[in-house]
């Protein structure tokens, strides 16, 4: 389907440009207002253009999402959108950008740092320190509060072009993003067929093979193991900590001695593809792994067909119940047992950007910084109150002005946030919870099972941080990577199938320094180590 | 008498001459032949309208968006637009020809093009032939019907089809599975992709395809036919002998044709079938140009690599054409 999308969508724009050239009165970006000394709600209501993306689950147009119309309520500010969904969204931006419609502001920009320091070097967004300063009292707060903010959104040349996205849950290796793809194991089979919770590799092959022979699920039904490979968060990657460093989904880590590996070039990496290949062998692995989008992983899962899978969070797949349970972490071959940190935290840079077409920044400004009000970065990211229409996320006490989460009912929270959330810039720092709103409970029992069963076996003391490299620096990362990462992940697909990972193994090792794997790693690591000096 | 006529002739025939050429110097003969042309075209406008649209859509598709190829040799910025933005020469050129994948992409684009045009383009002409023994004109009708539909699904539907047939646990998988014990995850072969791309592409396109010959058989006189059964020429010599040469022009325009597209292969359906594990055959110019563009908004390059594309297709063309003309007996299309 997204495939299919994608394909579309060139056509689309080809008719979009056609009318947009026709319709010139209708310019993309707002006129000038000449507002100044702006305070909410405005006497007279003005419209600003943004462009923005949304899932397939929210409604086409997000002024039908409660939080926006309230937020047009408060300011007298109407938001006139060009949303696109997720999928065709890079593409859509990339475009408007570079035809000349832009619009006041992009939300949920998913600007990675070349392309945002791009767009700054092409001045088709402004920089914003100065608005920071003068109008943006809420985002002036967090970044005082949390100063390491402030450095992480500065660009090398000192300029902010960005508004962040800030999310703080738990912190160092407890943050919940510590680990993405949570290794689930059904352990009502594990009861049936009187087995241990497996500790070991060896272990955890035999009781995917009991699975296998007794077929739990009936009818054949039974799928040992699971995964999308190569897909973030429902990747096998958790396995590889039994094998050395593991992996992570940028196949980037840390050691202890402060040196950048890149994982998939290790030794451990290469025993663990062939670990892999063992289970594939032995037909313990979903054959669709390889080839499945979500969809069909999720409509699996939905029919306990699994006997082990990965996903952020086991109640988007097969429910909140207890036939799941977390696996810990593995002994390996040689005894040593580790689990790979990613080097995900709750934070993203390029959320917002104003362009260079926006006439009215003051306006814009005012208006971007009301996200950054606690209790409305909270909505922002996780969805609203008093919604009679919806289910709600929250309730609010008015007199402590503190939102309360209620309980979610059997619905999988991704769904419903995705709904009603809106996203964008905000933070939410460790000091709201408690006293502007509680911790989702899902969040909270995912930081418990993260300290409990992940944190001990973590032996990396740091991740790579998100270092904002130069222009030049970071463009030459991209066109490397453009190359290397397709084609290790490539390669750790067809190993898994195939098993000649020993014989390609020196030959794979000498292509990924063609590809320019030296250079990636020489540029990563002077940035992480200009960071910790800095 | 005969030396008596002679001169006479030739005497009138210089006497005409002159007096052409007093009557109408040569600037005034090209101008009334202009204006002859202009009351041609007059008289016959109708035609002339028939073929505008297309000259127009020629222009507006093809021509002035040329004028955007410039950014090739250019750092496009888009707030400088194309002609503001700064000249940085063969830049573009240089990073896509040294860049590690560029040998792989350029070989699959060609190998890929190149086996379709061989193996399809036979099969369309094979088809006709068959179609042409058919004599029970409504049968043949049907047979034609069948055969054409597939080329109305669009690309997508089919690219769909495909992988639903193929995947893992699909129709073909459950008969490999039952008749050999094994399974084959075609789509995640690299080896398999061409033979799926070109595979499906003939049986969508192989009916619709013989419709210009099936057209161009229906042309040879019968009584050729008549006389060559008559004097015991068998079914395949008929074919060589009599529609085999009638066919020859159509082909020879039509393999010019083909091939003139060799680079310019669609990106829709490699795009659509290419899955990270099949990249290694998959990924052609268009899909990397697609890729690079607009995903990642590095326009310049992507610019740069279409229209090293398009040299190289123009030279193939001609290329082909002097083949064809050498193999035609002289005829070509350019």
């Amino acid at each position: 389907m997204k495939k299919i999308l994608k394909v579309m969508s060139p056509l689309m724009i080809g008719a979009i440009v056609v009318t947009g050239c026709s319709s010139n009165d209708n310019s993309a970006s707002s006129e000038d207002y000449e507002l100044s000394d702006i305070t909410f709600p405005l006497e007279e209501e003005v419209t600003l253009k943004f462009m923005t993306q949304s899932s397939p689950l929210a409604p086409t147009d997000p002024n039908e999402k409660l939080i926006f119309e309230r937020l047009e309520e408060q300011t007298g500010v109407h938001i006139e959108w060009k949303n696109y969904l997720n999928d065709s969204f890079a593409e859509k931006r990339n475009l408007a950008i570079a035809s000349g419609e832009h619009p006041d502001a992009i939300m949920n920009a998913g600007l990675n740092d070349n392309e945002l320091l791009k767009l700054a070097k092409d001045e088709a967004i402004v920089p914003v320190e100065e608005l920071i300063e003068e109008h943006m009292p809420n985002l002036k707060a967090v970044l005082d509060k949390a100063p390491e903010y402030k450095s992480m959104i500065t660009a090398p040349d000192g300029h902010i072009y960005s508004f962040p996205w800030i999310e703080e849950l738990g912190s160092g290796k407890e943050s919940i993003h510590s680990v993405d793809a949570f290794p689930w194991i059904n352990v009502s089979w594990l009861e049936e067929l009187g087995l241990d919770m497996p500790t070991t590799t060896e272990e955890l092959k035999e009781v995917l093979i009991a699975f296998k022979e007794n077929d739990p699920a009936g009818d054949g039904n039974t799928i040992p193991m699971s995964f999308i490979i190569n897909g973030g968060g429902e990747d096998l990657s958790f396995l590889f900590g039994s094998f050395g460093l593991g992996d992570n989904w940028d196949h980037t880590v840390v050691t202890n001695e402060g040196e950048v590996v890149l994982t998939a070039a290790e030794d451990g990496y290469k025993d663990a593809i062939s670990y892999f290949n063992e289970l594939y062998e032995e037909d313990l692995m979903d054959v669709e792994a390889f080839e499945q989008d979500w969809n069909t992983y999720l409509s699996k899962g939905r029919e306990n067909r699994y006997g082990l899978y990965f996903t952020w969070d086991k109640g988007n797949i097969t429910g909140m119940n207890d036939e799941y349970d977390l696996l810990p972490a593995l002994e390996g071959p040689d005894g040593s047992k580790n689990v790979a940190r990613t080097n995900g935290m709750g934070f993203d840079r390029g959320r917002m950007v104003i362009t260079s077409a926006n006439k009215n920044l003051e306006l814009t400004a005012k208006w971007i910084d009301k996200l950054y009000d606690p209790v409305q970065s909270v909505q922002n990211n996780w969805g609203t109150y008093g919604d009679e229409t919806k289910q709600n996320i929250f309730e609010l006490d008015e007199s402590a002005n503190m939102l309360t989460h209620l309980p979610l009912e059997g619905t999988a929270p991704v769904e419903l946030r995705e709904q009603t959330s809106i996203g964008g810039p905000l933070a939410i720092l460790d000091e709201y919870y408690g006293t502007v709103t509680t911790k989702p409970d899902d969040a909270a029992w995912r930081l418990d099972l993260m300290k409990n069963v992940m944190v001990p076996d973590m032996q990396a003391d740091n991740i790579f941080p998100r270092v904002f490299l130069s222009i030049e620096d970071s463009e030459r990362l991209s066109t490397i990577e453009a190359d290397l990462i397709p084609y290790v992940e490539r390669k750790r697909a067809e190993w898994i199938t195939n098993g000649s990972v020993e014989a390609e193994w020196d030959e794979y090792l000498e292509e990924l320094e063609r590809l320019g794997l030296s250079e990636w790693l020489e540029i990563k690591q002077t940035g992480y180590d200009d960071q910790m000096e800095g | 008498m005969q030396n008596l006529v002679k001169p006479q002739k030739e005497f009138e025939e210089n006497q005409l001459y002159a007096a052409q050429q007093n009557k109408q110097p040569p600037k005034k003969e090209k101008k009334s032949k202009i204006k002859q042309q202009l009351k041609y075209i007059k008289n016959n406008y109708i035609l002339y309208l028939l073929i505008l649209p297309a000259i127009i859509l020629t222009i507006i598709f093809k021509y002035i968006p040329m004028y955007g190829a410039l950014i090739a040799f250019k750092d496009f910025s888009p707030m400088k637009g194309i002609l503001g933005s700064e000249w940085v020469g063969l830049k573009h050129f240089t990073a896509f020809l040294t860049s590690p994948n560029f040998l792989a992409i350029f070989m699959n684009t060609l190998k890929l093009s190149s086996f379709e045009l061989l193996l399809g383009f036979p099969i369309p002409i094979i088809l006709a032939l068959m179609l042409n023994q058919i004599r029970r004109a409504k049968a043949k009708k049907n047979i034609q019907l069948v055969l054409y539909a597939p080329h109305f699904i669009s690309v997508v539907v089919i690219s769909g089809m495909v992988f639903l047939f193929l995947s893992p646990t699909g129709p073909i998988n459950v008969i490999l599975t039952n008749v050999f014990g094994t399974s084959f995850s075609f789509m995640s072969d690299p080896d398999s992709f061409r033979s799926i791309y070109i595979t499906s592409g003939i049986w969508q396109g192989a009916g619709w395809a013989s419709i210009i010959y099936v057209a161009a058989l229906a042309n040879v006189d019968p009584q050729l036919h008549d006389a060559a059964t008559i004097d015991g020429a068998s079914l395949l010599q008929r074919i060589i002998h009599i529609e085999l040469p009638v066919l020859k022009p159509v082909m020879a325009v039509l393999f010019i044709l083909a091939a003139g597209g060799i680079m310019a292969i669609g990106f829709e359906k490699a795009y659509l079938l290419q899955t990270s594990m099949n990249l290694p055959t998959s990924e052609i110019i268009p899909t990397y140009v697609y890729k690079r563009g607009l995903l990642a908004g590095d326009y310049s390059f992507a610019t740069a690599v279409g229209l090293f594309n398009a040299v190289i297709n123009v030279g193939l063309l001609i290329f082909v054409n002097q083949v064809v003309k050498k193999l035609n007996e002289g005829e070509g299309l350019i």
